[in-house]
C-alpha cells in the first residue's frame, strides 16, 4: 500500500504497523529523542506497535535538531 | 550574586537568567563549550523531520540531557496556530518536556511573529497542559493578552531574530515589564553583551539569544560576555539607576577649595 512519510510516498506492505514502519525506515523505535504523528495526531511511543497505518496515512517523524 | 531573588519559570527555580540557543555554532564541541561558559541551564532546539540518508549520529537532545542542561524545543518554522499546536505536541512526546517556546511566524523576510495565530495557539497550547513561552512582538497589549491566557512568561523580541540590533524599542519593553507579573525575557535581536544588559537594566528576568553567541568570532568567549552582561544588567536594576540629567553636578565637595 501507498503512504506518505515526512512528504515523500512510499511503498510498503499492507498492514503494518507504526513500530514495524520505524524498523523498515531504518530507525530504532527504542532510541529517545523521536515522535511520530499520524495523519495530524501525535501517537504515544506506547502505541506504535498497535497503531497500524492504512493506505494513505500521513506519517510525520520528527526529532531535535539544533535551534534557536 | 546568591542574594539576588530566584528566577523561576512555572515554580522552577534557576540560577541563570541566560537562555541559550543551539544553532549555528561552528560545530558540536564550541556549542558544548559556549553553553558551559554562557551558564545557561535552559537551551532551546528546533522539531524537524528526521532523514532517513542521515548516517551522522549527532544527537543534540542526549548531549543536552547528558550536560544536564533543561531543553526548551521551539516552534520555528511554523506559520499557522495549528503546525505550532501539533509541533508542540511531537516535541512534548519527543522530549519528555511541557515546555515550549512558542513561534508563529507571520512573514519569511522579518520572522515577526503573526499576532492573531500565536494568541489562538498559546490559548490551546495553555488548556493542553503546556508551560507556554511565546516569542512576540514588544507589544504591550499582545504580551499583556499572552500572560492573561496564562503563559508562563512573555519573550518580546529586542530586534528582529538574528539581526543584531539590539532593543529597538526600549521604553515598550519598560511599559511591558509594568504590565505582566509573569518573566519577562528578551528574545530575539541581542548582538553584544550591552544589550543583554540593558535588557536586563530595563527589568527583564532574562534574555535568551543565539545568534550573537553562535556567530561571534570566539564564540565561547561571547558567551562569558552575556554571563557577565546579564548578571551586571541585572545588578543595575536591582541597584537602581540614577536618573538622566542635562547639566552637571559635581560630586566632588563643593566647598574648602584653594582661591
Amino acid at each position: 500500500m501507498k503512504i506518505r512519510v515526512n512528504g515523500e510516498d512510499r511503498e510498503v506492505r499492507p498492514n503494518l504497523n507504526l513500530y514495524e514502519l520505524l524498523i523498515h525506515l531504518g530507525l530504532n523505535p527504542a532510541h529517545p529523542g523521536i515522535a511520530v504523528a499520524v495523519d495530524r495526531e501525535v501517537v504515544p511511543k506506547t502505541e506504535w506497535q498497535t497503531k497500524g497505518l492504512r493506505e494513505n496515512s500521513e506519517v510525520e517523524i520528527i526529532r531535535a535538531v539544533q535551534g534557536g | 550574586m546568591k542574594q539576588m531573588p530566584e528566577f523561576k519559570i512555572a515554580e522552577q527555580p534557576y540560577q541563570s537568567r541566560l537562555l541559550i540557543g543551539t544553532a549555528g555554532y561552528p560545530n558540536f564541541h564550541v556549542m558544548t563549550q559556549a553553553i558551559a561558559a554562557s551558564g545557561a541551564e535552559i537551551a532551546t532546539v528546533s522539531m524537524r523531520r528526521v532523514k532517513f540518508t542521515e548516517t551522522s549520529g549527532e544527537n543534540v537532545f542526549a548531549l543536552l540531557r547528558e550536560l544536564g542542561i533543561k531543553i526548551l524545543p521551539n516552534t520555528a518554522g511554523c506559520f499557522t496556530a495549528k503546525d505550532a499546536i501539533l509541533t508542540a505536541h511531537l516535541a512534548r512526546e519527543a522530549l519528555e518536556t511541557t515546555l515550549i517556546k512558542l513561534e508563529v511566524i507571520g512573514d519569511e523576510q522579518t520572522q515577526f511573529p503573526d499576532v492573531a495565530q500565536l494568541l489562538t495557539a498559546a490559548e490551546t497550547l495553555v488548556k493542553d497542559g503546556f508551560t507556554v513561552l511565546p516569542y512576540c512582538n514588544d507589544d504591550p497589549i499582545t504580551c499583556k493578552k499572552l500572560a492573561d491566557i496564562g503563559c508562563a512568561a512573555v519573550m518580546p523580541l529586542g530586534a528582529p531574530i538574528g539581526s543584531g540590533m539590539g532593543i529597538r524599542n526600549p521604553y515598550n519593553i519598560q511599559i511591558i515589564r509594568e504590565l505582566v507579573q509573569v518573566p519577562l525575557i528578551v528574545d530575539a535581536g541581542v548582538g553584544t553583551a550591552s544589550d543583554a544588559a540593558i535588557a536586563m537594566e530595563l527589568g527583564c528576568d532574562g534574555v535568551l539569544l543565539n545568534t550573537a553567541v553562535a556567530k561571534a568570532h570566539r564564540p565561547v568567549l561571547m558567551a562569558e560576555a552575556m554571563k557577565k552582561a546579564v548578571e551586571a544588567g541585572r545588578a543595575a536594576f536591582l541597584a537602581g539607576r540614577i536618573p538622566r540629567k542635562l547639566y552637571a553636578t559635581a560630586s566632588s565637595p563643593q566647598v574648602g577649595m584653594i582661591a
